[in-house]
């Protein structure tokens, strides 16, 4: 039953890869522009016209654009599928190796700035949640609420003015000084990742931390929970009990899903901070116009997306005794 | 004591909302200069410039007066695009079960696994940089969500008897969905309007701060994205960089407070559903 | 066993609801008593404000005196072994009353592992032990499942085996039967018949289910008690006008249903009887406050039988 539902999903998300590929080629062929233009980049693709223009008609041969479109969808399933993502002129070398190789320092946030925050904000959402309205929770959801207001660049802004240029603290941005190796390098890349893994931390923490309130004040008020209670269990053991498995049960999905999603919100944290990670490649590749490369970097947050659902599924599938058949959550 | 706080969140929410919309309205009335004039670049703040000039001479205040007239409008105006969409197709989606239904909640699932930042921000630079493309970019992305709560929605009350009863009396579909199932509804689609307005502002304020918005466009985050990247942060400039930040935060802080209000009201309503 | 003195329970939410209005009632032990009334009447409350469950926007007055001592005078540790040991609840069946996380086997012994009558290692044989009594079939399977894979009736008696599972000598029951068919009523009905020793206090809309398993009958409108007799007496005769319409609408009686409703509960400061919209006995003096009338046991607050 569970191997149903399991295969269900799976056939979904591969459908979804399947239709993210298919924009990218709608997006390639029909915006407008010359399609060589979007497979090429901008800068190369004016430097081509400008010295070798058969260049560019022996790419739009090789690209089969002169044929028909079905033909043309074809011919780029074929490259996709062979993880032949194209070459970045800007960077000289295929795109996947600059992805590849940006991706690392985009993880290294990441990872670190997803775990730490979904322990604190759930250890602060359920310290809320429990009690509403306690001296706790009218002084932490304000805070909070603020922190999630504030788009994190902003927050990120702030920070780095007043730390690095005021108090002088921490680098002006980048990721490391040059010239160290060793023990002396690895402390001078967590010298140069303390803000922006911060920033990371406290604004991903107030997002767990509503979802955890919530989840924790929703479980509360079910029926199973005055049942505990009239069997006379401590609160403390009401909450770690009942309440607990109940709300992290959604918690842990969604903190999983979120996961894929964070790939992008690490983006304009990157730039504020100089951090090269995949937010500065794409917004970098924004400003030169180096489609190749957006298209890849689309293509592969979109997995990221995509597998980080599929574990948070998995996850569901395995705690939740009540998942049956085909049922699935978004409904 | 409680009570009176959750009722004191929107009042606070719908007074700064008002005051940006009411500057927004007057711009031209309360602006000291037209944003576009240029003067002498960096200047401090001073009696003449209120909170400076630009890297190109313009009075940031002017600029962030106007700003708010942008940033509002295009948090409305794709907001407005967004709810209407996703709830048609909610409503719809919900109330047919049969191929159409599925058919929409399949598009709309998947609709809400692409990750929708990137995507606009991919569609933003294939297109050329204007407010228009910049609407278009947010609203191909952010309908799924409205689409999906208002589905799960009209699927619970098209079960209730009294619509049953009107299905049995042989009322046109056309009738029950938009003269019974949409009133129900309603609430909901208010409360996602409004936060689909501040998740608008915020991502067009995003995509200016990354330059993806036209150079003429004057927004809130296009005002962040010259304090940046044109040394305003470098240079500690305080005066050109923080009003935006200001700015934005407290407009989403009123959206979120607003909204806020009818999800604590609404019991029923999944609160995880609606973030 | 059991004497409720003067129990009033006032929510202070947005608009100030008095859902249980100077209340008091004794239970004797050994004995059941089921307390009926038409919804929203403060049945749950009463109940649930015994054993302190309400939330913190109830404001409690009055005693409850359980073994020599005022249950509302005690700490939250006294309270907490109270619960479960001595005064059990059992929440209706067709609700969420289990949790859906935890297996049925733990959630029956739960109340003994709190109480620390027996370790974890023993509560599965303990839990077979109970669900054997209500017959819930295939016992040493079904204490490794989840709820949602029980029926309503079979989550009704998984309830009441929970809430016998620590011995508590008195059980508080809330609409054991709401949302069960005709035949799970029965299964329920067995349930209780097998607890005929201990001490009952049940709320109920069926009166059926009443007359089946009750020795005593209160009846609640608004807030108060209008009738408390022996379950015979009020069967054949009922006094206050609102149980004989109760009783008149019974399926057996003609079905009789009572028109209007209660009255809402910010009329509640006022003065007169807060059946006189509805009542066919209805004179002058019964605008102002009707006295609890008493024949030996039984009680009526009616103007009818003042003189
Ligand atoms: N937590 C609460 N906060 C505010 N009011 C409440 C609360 N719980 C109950 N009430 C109010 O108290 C009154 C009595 O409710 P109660 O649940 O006791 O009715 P009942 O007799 O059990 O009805 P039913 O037969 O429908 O279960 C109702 O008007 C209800 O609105
Ligand atoms: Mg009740």
């Amino acid at each position: 039953m569970k191997a149903a539902a399991i295969l269900k999903r799976i056939f979904e998300y591969a459908l979804i890869l399947f239709i993210i590929i298919t924009i990218n080629f709608l997006l390639t062929h029909y915006m407008p522009g010359d399609p060589i233009l979007h497979l090429i980049g901008e800068e190369e693709y004016y430097n081509l016209m400008a010295s070798n223009p058969q260049v560019i008609e022996e790419m739009r041969e090789k690209y089969g654009l002169n044929k028909s479109t079905l033909e043309q969808y074809w011919i780029y399933l074929k490259t996709t599928v062979t993880l032949n993502f194209g070459y970045s002129y800007i960077y000289k070398q295929p795109v996947l190796d600059v992805l590849l190789f940006r991706m690392k320092w985009t993880l290294m946030l990441l990872i670190p700035s997803v775990i730490i925050s979904a322990f604190l904000g759930a250890f602060l959402g359920i310290k809320a949640g429990w009690k509403p309205g306690s001296q706790f929770d009218i002084l932490t959801t304000p805070l909070m609420l603020l922190i999630n207001t504030t788009p994190t660049y902003c927050i990120s802004i702030f920070v780095l003015t007043f730390f690095s240029f005021t108090m002088g603290f921490f680098p002006f941005g980048g990721m490391t000084s040059g010239g160290l190796s060793g023990l002396d390098k690895a402390l001078d890349i967590m010298w140069h990742m303390f803000l922006p893994l911060m920033i990371l931390v406290i604004s991903k923490t107030s997002y767990d931390y509503f979802i955890m309130k919530s989840s924790v004040i929703e479980i509360s008020e079910e029926d199973y929970i005055l049942t505990a209670m009239s069997k006379g269990l401590s609160d403390r053991d009401v909450l770690s009990k009942h309440v607990l498995k109940n709300a992290l049960l959604p918690y842990i999905t969604v903190v999983c899903m979120q996961l894929g999603f964070s790939v992008a919100g690490t983006m304009l944290v990157e730039v504020v901070f100089s951090w090269k990670g995949m937010g500065t490649l794409i917004q970098r590749s924004v400003q030169v116009k180096d489609f190749p490369m957006l298209q890849l970097s689309f293509l592969f947050i979109s997995v990221c997306v995509i597998i980080s659902n599929i574990i948070s599924d998995l996850l569901y599938i395995a705690i939740d005794p009540r998942i049956k058949e085909g049922e699935s959550r978004a409904q | 004591m409680l009570n009176k706080k959750t009722s004191l969140a929107p009042k606070m929410g719908m007074l700064i909302l008002m005051f940006f919309v009411a500057v927004a309205i007057f711009a031209p009335i309360i602006s000291p200069y037209d944003p576009n004039t240029i003067t002498s670049p960096y200047l401090k703040p001073s009696r003449e410039h209120f909170l400076g000039t630009n890297d190109i001479g313009q009075d940031i205040f002017s600029e962030l007066i106007y700003g708010a007239r942008l940033s509002l409008f295009i948090g409305f105006f794709s907001a407005f695009i967004v709810t209407l969409v996703g709830s048609v197709l909610g409503i719809v989606s919900g109330y047919y079960k049969g191929i159409v239904g599925r058919i929409i909640m399949g598009v709309t699932n998947i609709a809400l696994v692409i990750p929708s930042l990137p995507l606009t921000i991919v569609l933003a630079a294939y297109m050329q940089a204007s407010i228009w493309n910049i609407i278009i970019a947010i609203c191909a992305t952010s309908w799924a969500g409205t689409a999906r709560i208002i589905r799960s929605r009209t699927l619970q009350i098209r079960e209730l008897p009294f619509i049953k009863i009107e299905h049995a009396l042989g009322v046109g579909n056309l009738q029950i969905m938009f003269a019974h199932i949409l009133p129900n509804v309603l609430e909901v689609i208010l409360i996602k309007g409004t936060l689909a307005v501040s998740s608008a502002m915020l991502t067009e304020a995003g995509l200016s701060f990354l330059g993806l918005s036209s150079s003429t466009a004057k927004s809130w985050g296009s005002i962040l994205h010259y304090a940046f990247f044109r040394n305003g942060v470098l240079n500690n400039y305080w005066w050109w960089y923080m009003p935006p930040i200001i700015c934005i935060s407290l407009c989403v802080l009123g959206f979120m407070l607003l909204g806020y209000h009818g999800k604590g009201k609404n019991k029923t309503t999944n609160k995880m559903e609606l973030t | 066993m059991l004497a409720i003195k003067d129990l009033s329970v006032e929510f202070m939410t947005d608009h100030k609801v008095k859902a249980v209005d100077r209340v008091s009632l004794n239970i004797r032990k050994g004995t059941n008593t089921t307390i009926i009334g038409e919804t929203g009447s403060g049945k749950s409350v009463l109940i649930l404000s015994i054993l302190r469950l309400l939330p913190p926007s109830a404001k409690i007055t009055g005693k409850v005196i359980f073994e020599n001592s005022d249950l509302f005078q005690m700490s939250k540790k006294e309270t907490e072994l109270i619960r479960g040991r001595k005064i059990s609840y059992i929440p209706q069946g067709s609700g969420n009353a289990l949790n859906p996380l935890l297996i049925i086997g733990y959630q029956v012994a739960e109340p003994m592992i709190v109480h620390k009558m027996i370790t974890k290692k023993q509560a599965p044989q303990r839990s077979i032990d109970l669900l054997k009594r209500f017959n819930l079939g295939n016992e040493e399977r079904r204490i490794h499942d989840y709820p949602h894979t029980l029926s309503g009736g079979m989550k009704q008696r998984v309830l009441v085996a929970m809430g016998i599972s620590a011995g508590a000598g008195l059980i508080l029951a809330d609409e054991p039967t709401k949302g069960l068919d005709k035949s799970r009523v029965f299964m329920v009905v067995d349930c209780f018949q097998q607890l005929k020793s201990e001490t009952i206090l049940c709320v109920t809309h069926d009166l059926d289910f009443a007359q089946v398993i009750g020795d005593y009958v209160a009846v609640m409108y608004a807030a108060q008690i209008v009738e408390y007799s022996k379950k015979d007496d009020f069967f054949s005769k009922p006094l206050h006008p609102y149980s004989e319409a109760l009783i008149n609408s019974m399926p057996e009686n003609g079905l009789k249903a009572l028109k209007g409703f209660a009255p809402p509960h910010d009329t509640y400061s006022y003065s007169g009887c807060r059946f006189f919209e509805r009542c066919s006995f209805k004179s002058d003096r019964c605008r102002s406050d009707p006295p609890l009338v008493e024949f030996g046991i039984r009680q009526v607050r009616c103007w009818k039988y003042a003189d």
